[in-house]
């Protein structure tokens, strides 16, 4: 076979471009109505801890690689191993900690919906009425 | 080097068999959570009696040819949130004190009272936030080296303080600024320094992953001689220190600047750059420190003041405390990080360091060159 043809049948092979939208997410009762990319960064990074009311905003996040790469890489241009180095600085310099985890997303919007200050992220598909999206964003990979 | 493969096959073997998957933080209920991290550091020399600053100490003195662990550290931090505004935090580390015995000491006991508007008071046992270095020097993982580029003295031999800390983050067109004020009684790592205040301000500001950080520290201090006897009241060390970090695409540099007067003292400067190469998990990197303290002489109470002159004896009295004179040390440094997983790591380095040394009138000028290999596994968990 020539490289050539290999090449061409290589690239109809491979999987065509996809994007997915990721939306930042905060109960319908919640203060927060919209957020900027800087505001969501600083929200997630515990260097923001309250909302302008000066009510304490809790953060929830997937145990999810691929959407933590995804989001940290959009909001502040930090790789996994990054933002492991950065909340090591933070947690044991007292000056925060990293969002809550959980293990699935079932009980992480259970949580966000009994607590008017919670926020998260997610995928835009998992979004329902209960929730506001105050910021949202397309990754798209290839 | 045959004390270097042994090591290395050692690590690679509990490495192989021991490393869990990346681990996280225990969050023990929604209000107390505990998190650590480890040192586990071996360390040789090409040359007799090296003496590098270390993680823990002051100075590490190194045998030609044999591996020293005791660098070796592992570390746990309590945060317990007593309400929404107020929390306690602990941090203690236990190091190997001897052969068989560990040696646990309390870092880190503070409460913090969240003010609002990113306001925060903290109060209780803290270091002082001189240099980056300062309050991270246990914890490897938030480095590119194998150790702190600062010794353990911090500021001018002040590292930790009982006092009492105000920082705040604030944003400014998409940059972050932490501003930071503490003040406190510090101990000084030599027993001649009592009684000492100490103060602190500092600004960083911060961009996605680069930073830039002004520190201005202010001691008062008396000094004893070795017999207790005070030598000199309100004495004043100042100090300032420039510390940035750059990434330019997959390249990332560090630098710093410290400089230090000092009344009966010796006067400090401290400066460091170093360039890496972030290649996934591996970042390969180069450095170079220097440090030197400049010593002038002290004479006791009643003395008749100053050194003797070049070449003279000492004024009736007025015998030195203190040689006259610089101390420098002088570093290149070729390492590689190894990302594991996020939670861990391997470094490999090989420093050469040069030290000379003017300020023995009687040995004169001396100057040492030696090689240290360290090879370190860290992590945070």
């Amino acid at each position: 076979m020539r490289p050539s043809l290999s090449y061409l049948l290589l690239l109809l092979l491979c999987p065509p471009l996809w994007a997915q939208e990721i939306a930042v997410v905060v109960p319908i009762k919640s203060p927060i109505q919209e957020l900027t990319t800087h505001e969501v960064a600083n929200i997630f990074l515990s260097k923001t801890t309250r909302s302008d009311e000066g009510l304490r905003i809790k953060t929830l996040e997937l145990n999810s690689k691929e959407y933590k790469a995804l989001f940290y890489g959009k909001i502040s241009g930090k790789s996994l191993s990054q933002l492991k180095s950065y909340w090591s600085t933070i947690i044991f310099t007292g000056k925060g900690m990293p969002p809550k985890s959980f293990d699935n997303t079932s009980g992480l919007i259970l949580e966000l919906k009994q607590n008017d200050l919670a926020i998260t992220y997610l995928p835009y598909d998992q979004v329902d009425t209960s929730m506001r999206v105050v910021y949202s964003f397309i990754v798209q990979n290839d | 080097m045959s004390t270097i493969v042994k090591t290395i096959s050692c690590v690679l073997t509990i490495l192989l068999y021991a490393v869990p998957a990346p681990a996280i933080s225990a969050s023990l209920s929604d209000r107390v959570s505990l998190n650590g991290f480890f040192t586990f550091q071996a360390i040789t020399a090409d040359d007799v009696g090296v003496v590098i600053p270390g993680i823990l100490g002051d100075a590490v003195t190194l045998e030609k040819d044999k591996a020293s662990y005791d660098e070796s550290l592992v570390g746990l931090q309590l945060d317990a949130n007593i309400s929404d505004n107020l929390s306690l935090i602990l941090q203690g580390i236990s190091t190997k004190a001897s052969e068989e015995e560990y040696k646990p000491t309390m870092e880190w006991a503070y409460l913090k009272y969240d003010l609002g508007r990113d306001l925060f008071l903290r109060a209780g046992k803290l270091k002082l936030p001189f240099l980056k270095g300062t309050e991270l020097r246990y914890i490897g993982h938030t480095r590119l080296w194998v150790r702190p580029l600062v010794p353990n003295n911090g500021a001018g031999g002040f590292d930790e303080y009982l006092g009492a800390e105000l920082y705040k983050n604030t944003s400014f067109n998409q940059n972050n600024i932490t501003l930071h004020a503490a003040y406190g009684k510090s101990n000084h790592i030599k027993d001649s320094i009592q009684d000492n205040r100490v103060g602190l301000l500092s600004v960083q500001l911060e961009r996605d992953n680069d930073w830039v950080k002004l520190a201005l520290f202010k001691g008062i201090y008396d000094i004893y001689t070795p017999m207790n006897t005070l030598l000199q009241s309100n004495a004043v060390m100042d100090m300032a220190s420039l510390e940035a970090k750059l990434s330019l695409d997959k390249f990332i540099i560090h630098g710093g600047y410290v400089n230090g007067k000092a009344e009966s003292f010796p006067d400090l400067a401290m400066s460091y750059l170093s360039l890496g190469y972030s290649s996934g998990q591996f970042t390969p990197f180069i450095m170079y420190n220097a440090r030197s303290a400049t010593f002038t002489p002290v004479t006791p109470p009643g003395g008749g003041g100053g050194a003797p002159p070049p070449g003279g004896a000492p004024p009736p009295g007025g015998i030195p405390l203190a040689a006259d004179g610089t101390r420098e040390s002088i570093g290149y440094s070729l390492g590689v990080k190894y990302d594991i997983n996020e939670s861990y790591s391997i470094k490999l380095q090989r420093d050469n360091i040069t030290i000379s040394d003017n300020t023995n009138p009687i040995l004169g000028y001396q100057e040492d060159n030696a090689n240290v290999y360290t090879l370190t596994i860290e992590g945070v968990f």
